[in-house]
Protein backbone atom coordinates (compact mmCIF):
# COMPACT_ATOMS: atom_id res chain seq x y z
CA UNK A 1 0.00 0.00 0.00
CA UNK A 2 2.76 2.13 0.98
CA UNK A 3 4.65 1.97 -2.82
CA UNK A 4 1.35 2.26 -4.31
CA UNK A 5 0.60 5.63 -2.50
CA UNK A 6 3.65 6.55 -3.10
CA UNK A 7 3.15 6.06 -6.93
CA UNK A 8 0.52 8.13 -7.19
CA UNK A 9 0.32 10.92 -4.87
CA UNK A 10 2.01 13.41 -7.16
CA UNK A 11 -0.15 12.86 -9.86
CA UNK A 12 -3.01 12.75 -7.76
CA UNK A 13 -2.34 16.23 -6.56
CA UNK A 14 -1.92 17.90 -9.69
CA UNK A 15 -4.94 16.34 -11.16
CA UNK A 16 -6.77 18.07 -7.45
CA UNK A 17 -4.71 21.09 -8.01
CA UNK A 18 -6.37 21.20 -11.88
CA UNK A 19 -10.01 20.53 -10.53
CA UNK A 20 -9.56 22.67 -6.88
CA UNK A 21 -6.97 25.48 -8.05
CA UNK A 22 -5.98 25.58 -4.43
CA UNK A 23 -2.36 24.39 -3.33
CA UNK A 24 -4.39 23.05 0.79
CA UNK A 25 -7.57 22.15 -1.12
CA UNK A 26 -5.73 20.08 -3.31
CA UNK A 27 -3.66 18.65 -0.81
CA UNK A 28 -6.16 17.92 1.94
CA UNK A 29 -8.31 15.89 -0.76
CA UNK A 30 -5.41 13.92 -1.51
CA UNK A 31 -4.55 12.80 2.05
CA UNK A 32 -8.21 12.34 2.57
CA UNK A 33 -8.09 10.11 -0.78
CA UNK A 34 -5.31 8.21 0.79
CA UNK A 35 -7.12 7.87 4.27
CA UNK A 36 -9.85 6.00 3.31
CA UNK A 37 -7.97 4.12 0.87
CA UNK A 38 -6.03 2.87 3.97
CA UNK A 39 -8.95 2.66 6.18
CA UNK A 40 -11.75 0.94 3.70
CA UNK A 41 -10.02 -0.68 1.37
CA UNK A 42 -6.32 -2.02 2.19
CA UNK A 43 -7.86 -5.59 2.23
CA UNK A 44 -9.03 -5.36 -1.68
CA UNK A 45 -6.50 -6.99 -4.20
CA UNK A 46 -3.89 -4.61 -5.33
CA UNK A 47 -5.30 -4.47 -9.13
CA UNK A 48 -7.92 -2.93 -7.51
CA UNK A 49 -6.24 0.16 -5.90
CA UNK A 50 -5.93 2.54 -8.51
CA UNK A 51 -9.61 2.24 -9.63
CA UNK A 52 -9.96 2.84 -6.00
CA UNK A 53 -8.43 5.64 -5.13
CA UNK A 54 -9.07 7.85 -8.01
CA UNK A 55 -12.88 7.08 -7.63
CA UNK A 56 -12.65 8.20 -3.43
CA UNK A 57 -10.40 11.26 -5.22
CA UNK A 58 -12.39 12.11 -8.02
CA UNK A 59 -15.91 12.08 -5.53
CA UNK A 60 -14.01 14.29 -3.04
CA UNK A 61 -13.09 16.89 -5.73
CA UNK A 62 -16.62 16.94 -6.39
CA UNK A 63 -17.49 17.78 -2.83
CA UNK A 64 -14.89 20.46 -2.98
CA UNK A 65 -16.40 21.76 -6.40
CA UNK A 66 -20.43 21.58 -4.82
CA UNK A 67 -18.90 23.26 -1.46
CA UNK A 68 -17.04 26.02 -2.80
CA UNK A 69 -20.46 26.60 -5.36
CA UNK A 70 -22.68 27.07 -2.12
CA UNK A 71 -20.48 29.25 -0.64
CA UNK A 72 -20.02 31.57 -3.33
CA UNK A 73 -23.53 31.65 -4.10
CA UNK A 74 -24.32 31.89 -0.01
CA UNK A 75 -21.22 34.18 0.25
CA UNK A 76 -20.37 35.89 -2.41
CA UNK A 77 -18.04 38.42 -0.24
CA UNK A 78 -15.83 36.01 0.38
CA UNK A 79 -13.76 35.67 -3.04
CA UNK A 80 -11.69 32.98 -3.56
CA UNK A 81 -9.29 33.36 -5.88
CA UNK A 82 -9.55 30.86 -9.07
CA UNK A 83 -6.43 31.29 -10.69
CA UNK A 84 -4.07 31.89 -8.15
CA UNK A 85 -2.07 28.56 -6.49
CA UNK A 86 -1.42 27.33 -10.02
CA UNK A 87 1.85 27.96 -11.23
CA UNK A 88 5.11 26.19 -13.61
CA UNK A 89 6.37 24.23 -11.21
CA UNK A 90 10.22 25.75 -10.59
CA UNK A 91 11.39 22.22 -9.64
CA UNK A 92 11.00 20.73 -12.90
CA UNK A 93 14.27 18.67 -12.72
CA UNK A 94 14.24 18.28 -16.80
CA UNK A 95 14.17 21.86 -17.44
CA UNK A 96 17.70 23.00 -15.83
CA UNK A 97 19.17 20.26 -18.54
CA UNK A 98 17.41 22.47 -21.14
CA UNK A 99 18.52 24.99 -23.24
CA UNK A 100 17.42 28.47 -22.39
CA UNK A 101 15.20 28.78 -25.56
CA UNK A 102 14.07 25.61 -24.96
CA UNK A 103 12.89 26.03 -21.38
CA UNK A 104 10.85 28.79 -22.05
CA UNK A 105 9.21 27.03 -24.96
CA UNK A 106 8.35 24.76 -22.89
CA UNK A 107 7.33 27.04 -19.76
CA UNK A 108 4.89 28.82 -22.41
CA UNK A 109 3.76 25.60 -23.40
CA UNK A 110 2.84 24.02 -20.12
CA UNK A 111 1.22 27.43 -19.05
CA UNK A 112 -1.47 27.27 -21.93
CA UNK A 113 -2.05 24.02 -21.33
CA UNK A 114 -2.41 24.29 -17.77
CA UNK A 115 -4.91 27.26 -18.51
CA UNK A 116 -6.49 24.68 -21.07
CA UNK A 117 -7.05 21.67 -18.92
CA UNK A 118 -8.13 23.83 -15.83
CA UNK A 119 -10.90 25.25 -18.26
CA UNK A 120 -12.11 22.14 -19.04
CA UNK A 121 -15.74 21.03 -17.66
CA UNK A 122 -14.60 18.81 -14.54
CA UNK A 123 -15.61 15.80 -16.07
CA UNK A 124 -14.16 16.00 -18.81
CA UNK A 125 -10.78 17.61 -17.54
CA UNK A 126 -11.06 13.91 -14.83
CA UNK A 127 -12.11 11.43 -18.08
CA UNK A 128 -9.07 12.89 -20.11
CA UNK A 129 -6.25 12.96 -17.46
CA UNK A 130 -7.21 9.56 -15.55
CA UNK A 131 -7.55 8.04 -19.29
CA UNK A 132 -4.59 9.50 -20.96
CA UNK A 133 -2.21 10.49 -18.13
CA UNK A 134 -3.06 8.10 -15.74
CA UNK A 135 -3.38 5.52 -17.91
CA UNK A 136 -6.38 3.85 -16.59
CA UNK A 137 -8.06 1.73 -19.27
CA UNK A 138 -12.00 3.17 -20.15
CA UNK A 139 -13.30 0.09 -17.98
CA UNK A 140 -11.15 1.30 -14.71
CA UNK A 141 -11.92 5.40 -15.83
CA UNK A 142 -15.25 4.56 -15.20
CA UNK A 143 -15.45 2.65 -11.68
CA UNK A 144 -12.99 6.11 -10.78
CA UNK A 145 -15.89 8.04 -12.36
CA UNK A 146 -18.72 6.31 -10.94
CA UNK A 147 -20.26 6.56 -14.52
CA UNK A 148 -20.79 4.27 -17.96
CA UNK A 149 -17.68 3.28 -19.95
CA UNK A 150 -19.85 5.24 -22.91
CA UNK A 151 -20.11 8.23 -20.75
CA UNK A 152 -16.32 7.95 -20.91
CA UNK A 153 -15.48 8.24 -24.35
CA UNK A 154 -17.89 11.37 -24.54
CA UNK A 155 -16.17 12.82 -22.07
CA UNK A 156 -13.18 12.09 -24.04
CA UNK A 157 -13.67 13.21 -27.49
CA UNK A 158 -15.19 16.39 -26.25
CA UNK A 159 -11.79 17.52 -24.01
CA UNK A 160 -9.54 15.97 -27.04
CA UNK A 161 -11.73 18.38 -29.00
CA UNK A 162 -11.68 21.46 -26.93
CA UNK A 163 -7.67 21.05 -26.04
CA UNK A 164 -7.03 20.59 -29.61
CA UNK A 165 -8.62 23.96 -30.62
CA UNK A 166 -6.86 25.67 -27.51
CA UNK A 167 -3.31 23.84 -28.04
CA UNK A 168 -3.51 24.30 -31.81
CA UNK A 169 -0.28 26.79 -31.92
CA UNK A 170 1.66 24.89 -29.45
CA UNK A 171 1.13 21.43 -31.30
CA UNK A 172 -0.31 22.77 -35.17
CA UNK B 1 0.35 12.96 -41.20
CA UNK B 2 -3.47 11.87 -39.90
CA UNK B 3 -5.59 13.22 -37.90
CA UNK B 4 -5.42 9.65 -35.39
CA UNK B 5 -1.79 10.35 -35.38
CA UNK B 6 -2.09 14.14 -35.09
CA UNK B 7 -4.30 13.09 -31.72
CA UNK B 8 -2.06 10.83 -30.55
CA UNK B 9 1.19 12.97 -30.80
CA UNK B 10 -0.60 15.92 -28.97
CA UNK B 11 -1.56 12.98 -26.31
CA UNK B 12 1.78 12.13 -25.94
CA UNK B 13 3.24 15.78 -25.68
CA UNK B 14 0.44 16.16 -23.00
CA UNK B 15 1.68 13.47 -21.41
CA UNK B 16 5.12 14.24 -21.44
CA UNK B 17 4.43 18.13 -20.34
CA UNK B 18 2.60 16.49 -17.47
CA UNK B 19 5.17 14.08 -16.32
CA UNK B 20 7.90 16.49 -16.48
CA UNK B 21 6.69 19.05 -14.03
CA UNK B 22 6.64 17.78 -10.76
CA UNK B 23 5.42 19.39 -7.59
CA UNK B 24 8.00 21.80 -5.35
CA UNK B 25 9.65 20.21 -2.90
CA UNK B 26 7.51 21.82 0.14
CA UNK B 27 4.32 20.24 -1.87
CA UNK B 28 6.30 16.68 -2.39
CA UNK B 29 7.03 16.73 1.58
CA UNK B 30 3.31 17.82 2.37
CA UNK B 31 2.23 14.46 0.40
CA UNK B 32 4.75 12.58 2.12
CA UNK B 33 3.64 13.37 5.44
CA UNK B 34 0.09 13.10 4.05
CA UNK B 35 0.98 9.51 2.89
CA UNK B 36 2.30 8.42 6.06
CA UNK B 37 -0.26 9.97 8.14
CA UNK B 38 -2.60 7.79 6.01
CA UNK B 39 -0.71 4.75 6.87
CA UNK B 40 -0.23 4.93 10.22
CA UNK B 41 -3.20 7.14 11.14
CA UNK B 42 -5.39 3.73 11.05
CA UNK B 43 -5.02 3.17 15.06
CA UNK B 44 -5.11 6.60 15.96
CA UNK B 45 -8.42 7.17 14.21
CA UNK B 46 -9.90 4.09 15.52
CA UNK B 47 -9.07 5.08 18.64
CA UNK B 48 -10.67 8.51 18.45
CA UNK B 49 -13.64 6.55 17.14
CA UNK B 50 -13.93 4.00 20.09
CA UNK B 51 -13.64 7.43 22.40
CA UNK B 52 -16.64 8.96 20.29
CA UNK B 53 -18.70 5.71 20.40
CA UNK B 54 -17.93 5.37 23.91
CA UNK B 55 -19.02 9.25 24.61
CA UNK B 56 -22.42 9.18 22.28
CA UNK B 57 -23.30 5.79 24.04
CA UNK B 58 -22.93 7.76 27.83
CA UNK B 59 -25.02 10.66 25.90
CA UNK B 60 -27.39 8.40 24.95
CA UNK B 61 -27.94 6.89 28.08
CA UNK B 62 -28.04 10.15 29.98
CA UNK B 63 -30.48 11.35 27.82
CA UNK B 64 -32.92 7.97 28.13
CA UNK B 65 -33.06 8.64 31.85
CA UNK B 66 -33.56 11.84 32.29
CA UNK B 67 -36.97 11.49 29.60
CA UNK B 68 -37.96 7.70 31.45
CA UNK B 69 -41.56 8.10 31.82
CA UNK B 70 -42.16 9.29 35.77
CA UNK B 71 -44.62 6.99 37.74
CA UNK B 72 -48.02 8.98 37.94
CA UNK B 73 -48.59 10.33 42.01
CA UNK B 74 -50.69 8.61 43.76
CA UNK B 75 -51.86 11.59 45.73
CA UNK B 76 -55.24 13.46 43.99
CA UNK B 77 -54.36 17.04 43.92
CA UNK B 78 -57.59 17.79 46.02
CA UNK B 79 -58.09 21.88 47.19
CA UNK B 80 -56.85 22.00 50.14
CA UNK B 81 -59.82 23.87 51.56
CA UNK B 82 -62.01 20.34 50.80
CA UNK B 83 -59.16 18.21 52.35
CA UNK B 84 -58.25 20.21 56.06
CA UNK B 85 -61.63 20.38 57.09
CA UNK B 86 -62.38 24.32 56.58
CA UNK B 87 -65.33 25.68 55.71
CA UNK B 88 -66.47 26.10 52.01
CA UNK B 89 -68.47 29.33 51.60
CA UNK B 90 -71.85 28.70 49.31
CA UNK B 91 -73.37 31.35 48.14
CA UNK B 92 -77.57 30.68 46.60
CA UNK B 93 -78.36 32.57 44.15
CA UNK B 94 -82.00 32.24 44.63
CA UNK B 95 -82.01 33.60 47.90
CA UNK B 96 -78.48 35.45 47.93
CA UNK B 97 -77.45 33.94 50.67
CA UNK B 98 -74.15 32.67 52.00
CA UNK B 99 -74.24 29.15 53.97
CA UNK B 100 -70.53 27.97 55.33
CA UNK B 101 -70.21 24.07 55.03
CA UNK B 102 -67.94 22.53 57.80
CA UNK B 103 -67.81 18.99 56.19
CA UNK B 104 -64.76 18.22 53.58
CA UNK B 105 -66.77 16.53 50.49
CA UNK B 106 -64.10 14.90 50.08
CA UNK B 107 -60.45 13.77 51.63
CA UNK B 108 -57.24 12.23 50.39
CA UNK B 109 -58.12 9.08 52.17
CA UNK B 110 -61.20 8.06 50.76
CA UNK B 111 -60.36 9.26 46.90
CA UNK B 112 -59.35 6.04 44.86
CA UNK B 113 -55.67 6.20 44.37
CA UNK B 114 -55.55 5.71 40.58
CA UNK B 115 -58.49 7.85 40.04
CA UNK B 116 -57.85 10.17 37.18
CA UNK B 117 -57.61 13.68 39.04
CA UNK B 118 -60.32 15.45 36.19
CA UNK B 119 -63.13 12.54 37.43
CA UNK B 120 -62.13 13.41 40.77
CA UNK B 121 -62.47 17.23 40.86
CA UNK B 122 -65.73 16.22 38.74
CA UNK B 123 -66.64 14.01 41.87
CA UNK B 124 -66.35 17.07 43.59
CA UNK B 125 -68.42 19.27 42.06
CA UNK B 126 -71.10 17.20 41.57
CA UNK B 127 -71.12 16.77 45.84
CA UNK B 128 -71.04 20.41 46.05
CA UNK B 129 -73.89 20.87 43.51
CA UNK B 130 -76.41 18.34 45.55
CA UNK B 131 -75.18 19.87 48.98
CA UNK B 132 -76.35 22.96 47.47
CA UNK B 133 -79.93 21.51 46.48
CA UNK B 134 -80.23 20.35 50.02
CA UNK B 135 -79.25 23.57 51.45
CA UNK B 136 -81.78 25.11 48.81
CA UNK B 137 -84.55 22.43 49.97
CA UNK B 138 -84.24 22.99 53.44
CA UNK B 139 -84.60 26.68 53.43
CA UNK B 140 -87.55 26.37 51.23
CA UNK B 141 -89.02 23.77 53.64
CA UNK B 142 -88.02 26.27 56.57
CA UNK B 143 -89.77 29.13 54.50
CA UNK B 144 -92.95 26.99 53.87
CA UNK B 145 -93.52 26.02 57.86
CA UNK B 146 -92.97 29.60 58.06
CA UNK B 147 -95.37 30.67 56.07
CA UNK B 148 -97.78 28.03 57.56
CA UNK B 149 -97.55 28.92 60.98
CA UNK B 150 -98.50 32.41 59.86
CA UNK B 151 -101.55 30.99 58.17
CA UNK B 152 -100.55 32.71 54.48
CA UNK B 153 -101.06 29.54 52.74
CA UNK B 154 -104.48 28.87 54.01
CA UNK B 155 -105.65 31.98 53.14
Amino acid sequence: MASFLASVEQKAYRMAMFALKQHDDALDAVQDAMLQLVQNYSARADSEWPALFHRILQNRIQDSHRRKRWTRLLMPWRDEPDDTGITVSDAVIDKKQLPQVERVHQDRAMARLQSALQNLPLRQQQAYLLRHWEGLDVKDTAKAMACSEGSVKTHLSRALAVLKKQLAEDWP
Amino acid sequence: MSNENKEQNMIAEIKRLLDADIPDHDTRVALQKARIQALTGTEKRWQRNHWLEFGFAATLLAVVAINLPQPKSTVPTVPPSLVDNKPIAIVSTNTNTVQQVNKPIRTSSNLPSAAPIANQVESIDMDLLENLDLYQDNEFYEWLSEQDAQGVIDA
